[in-house]
C-alpha cells in the first residue's frame, strides 16, 4: 500500500499542475516539479514513438532472418526465454536492432555497455542504478544507489531489485489495465550486457565471466531474460565451470547489395548516389565491409562527385553523358580515397579538400627528397648512428661471418681456403638466406656489438671528422676509457629511444642480449648520412 | 721513425678488442674437444679455513702503492670545487677506492652532512636514505626559520608514509637560505648488486638531480656505464669522472658474494639460486616456483613429490613424471632443494632458505 502511494504520487502532481491556471509563478513550479522528477519505471523503456516491426525490418536491409528469429526467441508477452548470445563482427546491427526491437515491444531493458563499465564494480552499480532507478546528482554527491564490490553481493541486490522491479511492474501492469487501454508493457525485464568481448580482459582469476553466465542460475526468476551482444563467437568465451548455454544469435557481414540499400537511404537524390555507388562501392567493399567505415569514407568523395553539377546534386536524374562526365571527373581521385578509409580527420569538409591537395604536392616533395638527399627525420651523434648501423649488421648478419666480414688482419693463421660452391650449395645458400630475412632480426650479445662498432669506427676515422673530435673529447679523459663510457651511455640512450631493445632489465648481470628492430631502409639512410658502404657488409648470397 | 712505431703500436692496440673477440668466436666454433674436468673434482676445504688463509697472504708493492694514495690526497681539493660547483664525483678504476673515499669524506667534507651507501650490499632499502636525506634538509629548514621568525613551510614533516615521488619533490624544492648548503651522498659501488635494477638508478639519478644533493660514487664493473642514457649520466648525475686506481684488494665489498671453493657453507644466498635458477628454462623456473610458494604457505612440512606432480600437471609444467623427476635432479645437484622423510613416511621437498630469502628468489624469477 505504501509502494502505491509512492507511485502515485508524480501522476497527483501532474495532473494538479496541469489543471491550475496558467499563471508565471505556477509555470516556474511547474517545472521545478518536472526537472526534478524522479525515475520511473517507464524510464526502464527505450521510449520513442511506437514502431512496427515492419518499419525496422525495412530499416535495416539484409537483417530480417535475424530481427525474426530474436522475436521467435523473446517469444509473446511474459514469456520466459533462455540466454541469448548475439553475435557478429563490428558494425552488423547487432546492437541498433536489439534496441529496436525493444522499442518495438515496448518492453523494460537495463541496458550495459562493458566499454562504458570497464570493470566489474561499475557494471554492477551502473545495473543497480538502472534497477533501482536512481540518478547521479548534485543533490546525492553523484554516488551509486548501492555500493557494490563483490561479486555475491551484486547477486543479492540484483535479486532484491529485480524483485522489487519485477513487483512494481505486474502492480502498474494492473493499475494500466483498469484504466487504459495502452499497450502493456508486461512483467518481464531484460538486461542486455553489450561489447560483452571485453569481460575475458578483466580479471586474471576470471571471477566475472562465469557470474555473468551462470546469473540465469543463480537469480533462477523466470521474470528475468538475459542478452549478450559481442563481436566474438561464443567459443573465445573459455569458463571451466559449467553453465546454461546461451542461444547464440549469428549476425553475419553485409553482402554488397545489403551495403548498397543501406547505403542509400537517407539520401536526397536516390538515383544520383545510385549511380556514384555503381563507380565506387565495388573497390570500396573491397578494402572493408564495415557500414561506418563506408559511410565515413564515401561521405567527401560523393561532394566531389557532385562538384561539376550545378545544384549540387539535389535534383538533377543523371543521364547516360552525365554520368560519363562524372564518371570521368571521380576516377582520379577514387584510389587516393581507398588509402584514407581507416583514418580519421578531424577537419571540415573544406578542409579536407584543401588538405589533400596540400598533401599531394607533399608526397611529391618527399618523394624527390628521400630519392636525392636521403635525409633523416632525427638527429643523434655521429657515434650513435655508428653503433645503430653496427646494431643493425649484428642483428641482422649471421655471427659466423664476423671474422671474415669485420677482421681486416684475416683472422686466425690456419684458415682453409674456400672451395668453389656447386650448384647445389648455392641453391641451399639461397634458401638459407632467405629464411633468414623471413625470421626476422636476431639477438647479439653486448661484446659482439662492441666489435663491430670499433671495426666499424675504425674503418671511417681515416676521413678525420669535426663531429668525431667533439664526440671524443665528451665523457671521460682519454680515449679508450672515454670512447667505452660513452658509446656505453649512447647504446643506453638509444635503447631508451625503443631503436635498440635489450632482454632483461640489469645490463650488467648474467649475459645481456640486445636486438634492433629498424629497417633497412633507416640503416641505410644513417649509413649514407655517414658516407659509410652499408652495403658491403650485408650478408648476400 | 719513432712518429711511425707510435702509430703502429696505437693502431694495433686499438683492434685488440674486435680482433681478439672474433678470433675467440672462431675458436670456439671450431675446437670440437671440451674439457672432462668438472668442480665437483675440486677438493674444497672449509670456509673459514679458507678466509684464514686469505688472510695471510701478504700484499706486494705497499710503498708505492702508499704513494698513489698519497697522491690522490693532492686532488682533493679539486673534489670538494667539483661538489660545491654542483657536479657529481664518480671513481673509477682498478682497486677498492671505498678507503680513498671515506678518508677524502672524513677530511674535506666535515662542514657538510654526509650520507653513506653501501652499494655492495646485496640489498639496500633506498627509501630509508631518502627520508634520513629529507630529515637532514628538514632540521637545516626548522633551524634557519626559527631565525628569522617565517612560519614553517605547509608540508609535512618527511615520514615513512609519504612516497618516493613526495619525497624527491620535498628534497628538490626545499628552500635554504644558506646557498652553500648540501648534504654530500657516499655510495660505494653505484653499480653493487643492491642497486642494479633500472628503477632504483632512476630514483638515484633524480637524488642527484636535488639541488641540494651531492653524489660521490664509485664503479668497478666494466660495463656499468649501461645504467645510464645520456641524460642521466650527463645532466642528472652530471658526472665527473676520475681515474683513481688504487690497486688495494676488494676486502669488504667480496665478503657479500659467496665463495665457490668453499665447503659447507650456512643456506644459499639468494644471489646463488637466482644465478641458477635464471639460466634454467621456463617451466623448471614456475616448478621450483610451485614449491616455495607451497613452502611459504607451510612452513614447517615439505611438499610431497606427489602434490608437486599434480600440481605440475595442472599447470602444463610437466608431462611426465620422468620430466619432473630430471627438473628435481637439476634442483638437487644445485642444492636449491632437499629430500626429507616425513614422519608418515613420505618423501617431501625441502628449500634451504629462509623465507624472507625464498620471498626475494621469487621476485628475481618474475
Amino acid at each position: 500500500m505504501g509502494e502505491d502511494k509512492t507511485t502515485q504520487l508524480p501522476r497527483r502532481m501532474t495532473r494538479s499542475s496541469a489543471s491550475s491556471s496558467a499563471s508565471t509563478s505556477n509555470n516556474v513550479a511547474a517545472a521545478k516539479v518536472t526537472c526534478l522528477e524522479p525515475l520511473t519505471i517507464n524510464d526502464l523503456l527505450v521510449g520513442g514513438d511506437p514502431i512496427s516491426l515492419n518499419d525496422i525490418i525495412s530499416s535495416f536491409p539484409g537483417r530480417s532472418s535475424q530481427i525474426l528469429e530474436v522475436v521467435r526467441h523473446l517469444g509473446p508477452l511474459n514469456s520466459p526465454i533462455l540466454p541469448l548470445f548475439v553475435y557478429g563482427s563490428s558494425s552488423t546491427g547487432k546492437t541498433s536492432i536489439i534496441l529496436q526491437l525493444f522499442r518495438h515491444l515496448n518492453r523494460p531493458i537495463v541496458y550495459s555497455s562493458c566499454r562504458t563499465c570497464y570493470n566489474q564494480n561499475i557494471l554492477f552499480e551502473s545495473i543497480l542504478n538502472q534497477l533501482l532507478l536512481h540518478r547521479k546528482n548534485a543533490a546525492n554527491g553523484y554516488s551509486n544507489a548501492k555500493r557494490c564490490e563483490r561479486p555475491s553481493d551484486f547477486v543479492n541486490f540484483l535479486r532484491e531489485a529485480l524483485t522489487n522491479v519485477i513487483n512494481n511492474l505486474k502492480k502498474s501492469e494492473k493499475l494500466i489495465s483498469n484504466e487504459m487501454t495502452q499497450g502493456k508493457i508486461g512483467n518481464m525485464i531484460y538486461l542486455v550486457f553489450d561489447n560483452f568481448q571485453l569481460v575475458r580482459e578483466w580479471d586474471k582469476s576470471s571471477t566475472i565471466l562465469p557470474l555473468l553466465f551462470n546469473l540465469y542460475d543463480l537469480l533462477n526468476m523466470p521474470e528475468v531474460g538475459l542478452i549478450f551482444i559481442s563481436s566474438t563467437s561464443p567459443d573465445t568465451f573459455y569458463s571451466n565451470m559449467g553453465y546454461v548455454e546461451p542461444i547464440p544469435i549469428y549476425f553475419p557481414d553485409y553482402t554488397e547489395e545489403d551495403i548498397r540499400q543501406i547505403l542509400l537511404r537517407n539520401q536526397v537524390n536516390q538515383k544520383l548516389y545510385s549511380s556514384f555507388l555503381d563507380v565506387s562501392l565495388k573497390s570500396f567493399c573491397g578494402i572493408t565491409k564495415q557500414i561506418d567505415h563506408l559511410s565515413a569514407a564515401l561521405k567527401p568523395l560523393y561532394e566531389k562527385y557532385c562538384e561539376p553539377l550545378s545544384d549540387k546534386g539535389k535534383g538533377v536524374a543523371p543521364n547516360q553523358e552525365m554520368k560519363r562526365r562524372l564518371l570521368a571527373h571521380i576516377n582520379p581521385h577514387i584510389a587516393s580515397s581507398l588509402n584514407e578509409i581507416f583514418k580519421v580527420s578531424s577537419l571540415s569538409s573544406t578542409e579536407v579538400e584543401i588538405r589533400k591537395e596540400e598533401k599531394r604536392k607533399g608526397n611529391n616533395r618527399r618523394l624527390e627528397q628521400s630519392e636525392e638527399l636521403g635525409s633523416l627525420d632525427f638527429h643523434v651523434s655521429t657515434s650513435a648512428k655508428y653503433l645503430l648501423i653496427s646494431a643493425f649488421l649484428a642483428s641482422r648478419n649471421p655471427a659466423t661471418l664476423d671474422a671474415s666480414l669485420f677482421d681486416s688482419k684475416g683472422g686466425s693463421d690456419n684458415r682453409k681456403r674456400k672451395r668453389k660452391p656447386s650448384e647445389k650449395a648455392q641453391e641451399r645458400k639461397e634458401t638459407l638466406e632467405q629464411e633468414l630475412l623471413m625470421k626476422g632480426p636476431g639477438t647479439f650479445p653486448l661484446e659482439r656489438l662492441l666489435a663491430i662498432f670499433q671495426c666499424l669506427v675504425s674503418v671511417a676515422e681515416e676521413p678525420s671528422d669535426e663531429q668525431e673530435q667533439n664526440n671524443d673529447g665528451l665523457g671521460v679523459e682519454g680515449g679508450n676509457g672515454g670512447l667505452m663510457s660513452d658509446v656505453l651511455l649512447q647504446l643506453s640512450s638509444l635503447c631508451n629511444a625503443n631503436f635498440i631493445f635489450k632482454g632483461r632489465s640489469c645490463p650488467i648481470e648474467g649475459s645481456m642480449r640486445y636486438r634492433t628492430t629498424i629497417s633497412e631502409d633507416l640503416a641505410l639512410k644513417v649509413a649514407r648520412s655517414l658516407k659509410f658502404p652499408l652495403s658491403k657488409y650485408l650478408y648476400r648470397s | 721513425m719513432d712518429a711511425n712505431g707510435n702509430w703502429e703500436e696505437d693502431d694495433d692496440e686499438e683492434f685488440e678488442f674486435s680482433r681478439n673477440y672474433f678470433l675467440a668466436k672462431e675458436l670456439a666454433s671450431s675446437s670440437a674437444k671440451k674439457s672432462k674436468h668438472k668442480l665437483t673434482d675440486i677438493d674444497v676445504v672449509d670456509e673459514q679455513e679458507l678466509r684464514d688463509a686469505a688472510s695471510k697472504i701478504e700484499p706486494n708493492h705497499e710503498y708505492e702503492i702508499t704513494l698513489l694514495l698519497d697522491s690522490y690526497k693532492t686532488m682533493y681539493p679539486e673534489w670538494i670545487f667539483a661538489l660545491r660547483c654542483g657536479f657529481g664525483l664518480l671513481m673509477y678504476g682498478f682497486g677498492s677506492k671505498k678507503v680513498l673515499i671515506e678518508d677524502f669524506a672524513s677530511t674535506e667534507l666535515t662542514e657538510y652532512s654526509v650520507v653513506v651507501i653501501n652499494g655492495y650490499l646485496q640489498t639496500i632499502n633506498l627509501k630509508q636514505v631518502v627520508i634520513a636525506l629529507a630529515e637532514v634538509l628538514w632540521d637545516q629548514m626548522k633551524a634557519k626559520q626559527r631565525v628569522s621568525h617565517r612560519d614553517l613551510p605547509k608540508s609535512q614533516q618527511p615520514s615513512n608514509s609519504q612516497s618516493m615521488d613526495d619525497l624527491l619533490t620535498f628534497l628538490d624544492q626545499a628552500e635554504i637560505e644558506d646557498g652553500d648548503f648540501f648534504v654530500c651522498v657516499v655510495i660505494h659501488n653505484i653499480d653493487g648488486p643492491g642497486l642494479r635494477d633500472s628503477e632504483t638508478q632512476r630514483y638515484l639519478a633524480r637524488l642527484a638531480a636535488c639541488a641540494r644533493i651531492r653524489v660521490v660514487a664509485s664503479i668497478d664493473h666494466v660495463n656499468a656505464p649501461l645504467f645510464w642514457d645520456k641524460n642521466m649520466a650527463h645532466t642528472q648525475f652530471n658526472w665527473c669522472w676520475y681515474h683513481v686506481p688504487t690497486f688495494a684488494p676488494y676486502k669488504v665489498e667480496g665478503m657479500f658474494y659467496p665463495m665457490i671453493l668453499a665447503h659447507g657453507s650456512a643456506s644459499q644466498t639468494v644471489k646463488t639460486a637466482t644465478i641458477v635458477l635464471l639460466s634454467l628454462t621456463r617451466n623448471a623456473q614456475s616448478v621450483f616456483k610451485i614449491l616455495a610458494e607451497h613452502q611459504l604457505s607451510h612452513p614447517d612440512e615439505g611438499m610431497p613429490i606427489s602434490d608437486l606432480y599434480s600440481v605440475c600437471r595442472e599447470r602444463f609444467l610437466v608431462s611426465s613424471q620422468i620430466t619432473l623427476n630430471s627438473h628435481l635432479t637439476e634442483f638437487k645437484d644445485h642444492e636449491l632443494v632437499k629430500i626429507k622423510k616425513h614422519s608418515d613416511g613420505q618423501d617431501c621437498l625441502h628449500i634451504p632458505l629462509t623465507a624472507e630469502a625464498l620471498q626475494k628468489v621469487v621476485l628475481e624469477i618474475n
